[in-house]
């Protein structure tokens, strides 16, 4: 059976007759002697730090001593609030710096090829002689024997880089005593 | 002065109410102190103009902060050997005349549910209008409302006759 107004009313009003409880006065004590510092702390900060001080109530040793305890408190938590954030966006920050840096910079020469322009092709006699074999009928056979190196140089000026390869190269051509 | 004098006057009438909020979370008496004294330090900060936090913004924050707390294994056990240790607290007050009626309310007020209990303590001692409370536990007005009358006819199912019979003595 849901109420009706009057019941709503006269249930609230017994509720209502009954109060809290009355928190302890250590704990009352607490919370009014730390929460004004705030109050002058975020004043100093303010705009309104330059209008001339009101005389400070004078206040019980513990009392003072919580306020400068939570004065300390609160400036150490409002330093850390900000310098931890930023210190830990600085160590983010190196990290990838020097995680992208090497990354970034040593794929790009090895992964752009060498536009070359200047091609340069040689080839150098270094020895040449001759030399007499016998067949397996008896029948000698002699052959031009040729040492070559072969060079290819590739430049690319713009970048300042010179590709050099240089590979020996053996030729023999066998003659015949006729022809010779 | 004038400024402490004000927050002295803030502190007791309203402290009361934030600690009989905090302690209906389900925390233990040390517990329940801390809730309030650090959800007025933040809802403090948090003013611009130095004035005394809103009250809806301290509820608030002491409903999450406990939510918070109640995460934390440690203080989960902590607080399990602190209930198991201390006698149950006294949520109302306790003078001579009103002990019966003040146990008879806690112990229906305990039994009610959560979404219902903290309504009906916002409302009735915490002092806060429905648009408050809404802003204070992130619901519609609305709900806020209706949240309220049925907490108040389980409370009266569970009170049944005895308050009404004791108030008409009184």
């Amino acid at each position: 059976m849901s109420m009706n107004d009057n019941d709503l009313e006269r249930i609230e009003a017994q509720l209502r007759n009954v109060s809290p409880a009355r928190p302890p006065a250590t704990f009352l004590q607490r919370l009014k002697s730390e929460t004004p510092v705030l109050v002058a702390e975020r004043r100093a900060h303010t705009t309104l730090a330059h209008q001339p001080a009101q005389p400070v109530k004078s206040a019980a040793p513990e009392t003072v001593r919580a306020s400068e305890a939570a004065t300390w408190s609160s400036w150490v938590s409002l330093v850390m609030r900000w310098l931890i954030p930023a210190a830990a966006t600085l160590v983010v920050g190196a990290v990838i710096w020097r995680v992208n840096l090497p990354a970034a910079r040593g794929p790009e020469i090895s992964s752009t090829p060498v536009k070359a322009n200047d091609v340069r092709i040689d080839q150098q006699l270094v020895s040449t002689f001759d030399t007499v074999a016998q067949l397996p009928s008896g029948e000698p056979v002699r052959f031009r024997c040729r040492e070559w190196m072969d060079e290819v140089v590739l430049r690319d000026s713009r970048r300042g880089v010179e590709v050099a390869r240089r590979v020996p190269r053996v030729e023999v051509v066998p003659v015949r005593f006729e022809t010779y | 002065m004038a400024k402490q004098t004000d927050w002295e006057r803030w502190v007791l009438n309203h402290a009361p109410g934030l600690l009989l909020f905090a302690r209906q979370q389900g925390r233990c008496e040390a517990d329940a102190q801390d809730l309030v004294q650090e959800a007025v330090v933040e809802a403090w900060q948090r003013q611009a103009n130095g004035a005394p936090p809103p009250l809806a913004l301290v509820f608030a924050t002491i409903r999450r902060r406990a939510a918070d707390w109640g995460r934390s294994q440690d203080r989960r056990a902590a607080r399990e050997a602190a209930v198991h240790a201390e006698t149950p607290e006294c949520w109302f007050d306790s003078s001579i005349e009103d002990r019966d009626r003040s146990r008879l309310i806690q112990e229906a007020m305990s039994k009610l549910q959560e979404v219902y209990r903290e309504v009906v303590t916002l409302k009735t001692w915490g002092g806060l209008t429905f648009a408050e409370i809404a802003e204070a536990l992130e619901i519609p007005a609305n709900t806020a409302a209706s949240r309220y009358r049925y907490g108040l006819e389980e409370l009266r199912k569970a009170l049944g006759s005895k308050v009404l019979i004791e108030s008409l003595r009184g």
